[in-house]
């Protein structure tokens, strides 16, 4: 076994292992926190490992990991990785580290999946050869990676605030675009069932929504402490990754001006990554009003979370197509 | 009255237009309108893409007449975008003087009165003298970064001054990003040249698009060379062309592209955006043929019509060789031939072809963008923004009266809504900090009053 693969692997299992960690501490809060910081330090070594993993990618291949669906996999764990350790000592850290644990396994299981060619280190197709891939794709990445914790950080928000059905619809609507996803990657199913599930999925969160504004809002959200961190780290994450996103989406207009001598084409990506960028602008500007509650805040996190998985993997496995298909298995 | 009614109305649509409210509905309609836009084909990505994503006609002109097919050239679509404009110019005239005043006077100390009447203030009493604790302030409040002006019984504290930017910088951005976009669509034009080596095109000839203002020079486009690099593993690593540009009197400039290295001239951008093998080139029987390839799922392939009753099918796809093979009339499946590379011949065959060699054809784009640095600008103007969202805009104004004997009556306020929630949590810790410092074990009597706008 080839040392990327090792280190590929310890992350996955630490990863794992931290999520029933964090799992565990989370249900004897008081009682066990030792485990919890266990599961702090676990995270940690999953943090090294990946990006130990991508170093010796990026120098078994002599560029800079970040060229296909694999690669950009590995670099969105990293990713939220990064987003734990920069954001867990603003919430209770089994929380946080419980949701990154799992998000990070599940990202590993996903990559796992994917055939062993897509694994491989693969040429760069011309497009690709460029200074500017590197510096436009890994900020976006990241900013991915941070918009989910923010999104389900805003579920958590629902939960804690006592909106159980919007937050159980929110999650059930998260699951149906993310299996849709899984299953349009490895094409376990028609496109037309795939792209049925996850309309079904965006429907769940429409759904969702009616919950929170017509049934729920007859009882005023329950504003605890919890309610307090979750909204604050939300408030963290996407200010941390909204500049993200527009440097990538900025940098990515000049390196499409240079390459195709066209800044922006409506592209489908082009065009959904615009929809992501206002969305998140609309929470800032819904921020800025000062009487508006954590759970609002929340419910515009988790659509932007939505939009973000329709930007980030949604196209490509969705049939959608457009300039930006370099992960597609076909 | 009537002059009384009419600026209520005024007033009425002035705050209207310059609401946080109308932003929100205005981003809410982009976003479904993006989303449409992405999910649906746009005629903007090529008609053969909107054919071949609907299996019937009826269903496309459905599609079409409901307008998905041009989502971002839409008038609900520019609507938004003009309602957007609209609303910045309207919130820009509401806040931007009195913010930009705020900032001119950065030590503008408020007596308590006027600090009771910030958005959100609390007001307790301590028992110490004023000097005392605007003392206790001062070192307070510099220990956590913040910047204060005392001056008599009050204080200003002033951290992150340049978080204040971010809503200026990313809207000042849209207004010229809407500019730079303007100049594009009366003076900016583009087109793309097919050209295969010693092909000639006129610019003006293979336009794509061009502004109503905008002048196309009299120049032509040359291919002189053109080839492409490929990995061990034949798969493209990069394309070359190189290009000489001439008017219609002389030679001009000659210069080599590839793809992401762009060649430009006199303000006109050639970038090399495709790059395939168009025709093959035969000698049939002594006779230089050239056999056009058509695009098919697994590669590119092309028909040569030997006599009546004998085709040439040629397959290429990518490397050095070529499959050839021969399709008789009344025969159900072609037979194979030869996989043939440059300069091989078939000889067990009535008719002698010579694989003579392969005809690439490269793809240049061209487009002179008068308004694109104005663009660049304003995207400048989004990222220096969007990083600024992070700063907090931290000023916090206090006012100490004095009370009876040696107690104080003091007043915390700030004003502004970015960064409110943080602001509240100061006042909630100094307030705290303040009580625990003077009070030791005496009882609170802090007054919190909200006066929200």
């Amino acid at each position: 076994m080839n040392a990327e693969a090792t280190f590929v692997n310890a992350a996955g299992f630490s990863s794992l292992f931290a999520f029933w960690i964090f799992a565990i501490a989370s249900a004897f809060q008081s009682r066990l926190r030792a485990l919890g910081a266990a599961g702090v330090h676990l995270l940690i070594f999953c943090f090294v490992c990946i990006s130990l993993s991508l170093l010796v990618r990026a120098l078994g291949a002599d560029r800079f990991p970040v060229a296909n669906l694999y690669e950009s996999l590995l670099f969105f764990s990293w990713g939220l990785l990064l987003a734990f350790v920069l954001l867990r000592n603003q919430i209770s850290t089994l929380y946080l580290g419980c949701l990154t644990a799992l998000s990070v396994s599940l990202v590993f299981l996903y990559a796992s999946w994917l055939p062993p060619g897509l694994q491989e280190v693969r040429p760069l197709m011309p497009a690709l050869v460029s200074f500017w891939r590197v510096i436009h794709v890994p900020p976006l990445i990241v900013s991915y990676a941070f918009f989910l914790i923010s999104g389900l950080v805003a579920i958590l928000n629902f939960w804690s605030a006592r909106r159980r059905l919007t937050a159980i619809c929110c999650l059930m609507a998260l699951t149906l675009c993310v299996v849709s996803v899984f299953l349009g990657t490895l094409k376990l199913a028609s496109a037309q069932s795939i792209n049925l599930l996850f309309w079904f999925g965006l429907t769940v969160s429409l759904v969702a929504i009616t919950l929170f504004f017509h049934m729920e809002t007859k009882s005023p959200p329950v504003a605890t402490e919890l309610c307090e961190v979750t909204d604050a780290v939300c408030q963290k994450s996407i200010t941390i990754a909204f500049p993200l996103l527009t440097f990538g989406i900025i940098t990515g207009a000049f390196w499409a001006n240079h390459a195709w001598g066209a800044y922006w084409t409506w592209d489908p990506k082009e065009s959904m990554s615009l929809a992501t960028w206002l969305s998140y602008a609309a929470y800032l500007h819904l921020r800025a009003r000062d009487d508006c509650r954590t759970d609002s805040l929340s419910l515009c996190a988790f659509l932007g979370l939505l939009l973000t998985i329709l930007t980030y993997l949604g196209f490509t496995f969705l049939g959608l197509g457009g300039l930006h298909t370099y992960g597609n298995l076909a | 009255m009537k002059l009384s009614k009419s600026s209520s109305v005024s007033g009425y649509i002035g705050s209207c237009l310059s609401s946080v409210r109308l932003t929100l509905v205005l981003i809410a309609i982009l976003v479904v309108l993006s989303i449409v836009g992405a999910c649906v084909p746009q005629i903007s990505q090529g008609e053969s893409r909107l054919l071949s994503d609907y299996s019937s006609n009826q269903s496309l002109s459905i599609v079409q007449a409901l307008g998905f097919t041009d989502v971002f050239g839409s008038w609900p679509f520019l609507l938004c975008i003009a309602g957007l404009f609209v609303n910045l110019i309207a919130c820009t005239i509401a806040r931007m003087p009195e913010r930009i005043r705020r900032r001119l006077n950065q030590d503008d100390h408020l007596a308590s009165s006027q600090v009771a009447k910030l958005r959100q203030s609390v007001s307790f009493g301590l028992p110490c003298r004023t000097t005392g604790v605007l003392e206790y302030l001062h070192g307070y409040m510099e220990a956590r970064g913040y910047k204060v002006s005392i001056r008599g019984n009050s204080a200003v504290f002033r951290k992150g001054k340049a978080g204040w930017l971010a809503a200026p910088l990313t809207h000042l951005g849209l207004v010229v990003l809407l500019l730079g976009v303007m100049i594009s669509m009366l003076f900016s034009y583009s087109g793309v040249l097919y050209l295969k080596e010693g092909d000639i095109e006129c610019i003006s000839g293979s336009l794509e698009q061009k502004g109503p203002l905008a002048h196309v020079p009299e120049l032509s486009v040359k291919l002189l060379s053109t080839k492409s690099e490929s990995y061990a593993g034949g798969e493209p690593k990069q394309w070359f062309s190189t290009l000489a540009i001439a008017n219609t009197a002389k030679q001009l400039f000659s210069g080599s592209l590839s793809v992401n290295s762009p060649l430009t001239f006199d303000g006109i951008d050639f970038c090399q955006s495709d790059w395939k093998i168009a025709a093959i080139a035969f000698s049939v029987n002594s006779r230089y043929v050239k056999v056009p390839l058509s695009d098919m799922p697994h590669g590119r392939m092309g028909v040569l019509r030997l006599s009546d009753d004998l085709a040439l099918i040629c397959a290429y796809a990518g490397g050095p060789h070529i499959r050839v093979y021969l399709k008789e009339q009344g025969a159900t499946h072609p037979r194979f031939l030869a996989n043939l590379a440059p300069g091989q011949k078939i000889s067990n065959f009535p008719i002698s072809i010579l694989y003579e060699k392969e005809l690439p054809q490269s793809g240049i784009k061209f487009k002179s963008d008068p308004g694109l640095w104005v663009t660049y600008t304003a995207l400048l103007f989004f990222f220096l923004g969007s990083i600024l969202v992070a700063v907090p805009d931290l000023k916090i104004w206090a006012a100490v009266d004095p009370g009876e004997g040696d107690a104080s009556q003091c007043w915390l306020g700030f004003s502004g809504v970015k960064s409110a929630r943080i602001m509240r949590d100061h006042l909630r810790r100094i307030e705290q900090a303040m009580k625990s410092q003077f009070y030791e074990d005496k009882p609170e009597r802090g007054v919190v009053m909200s006066n929200e706008r």
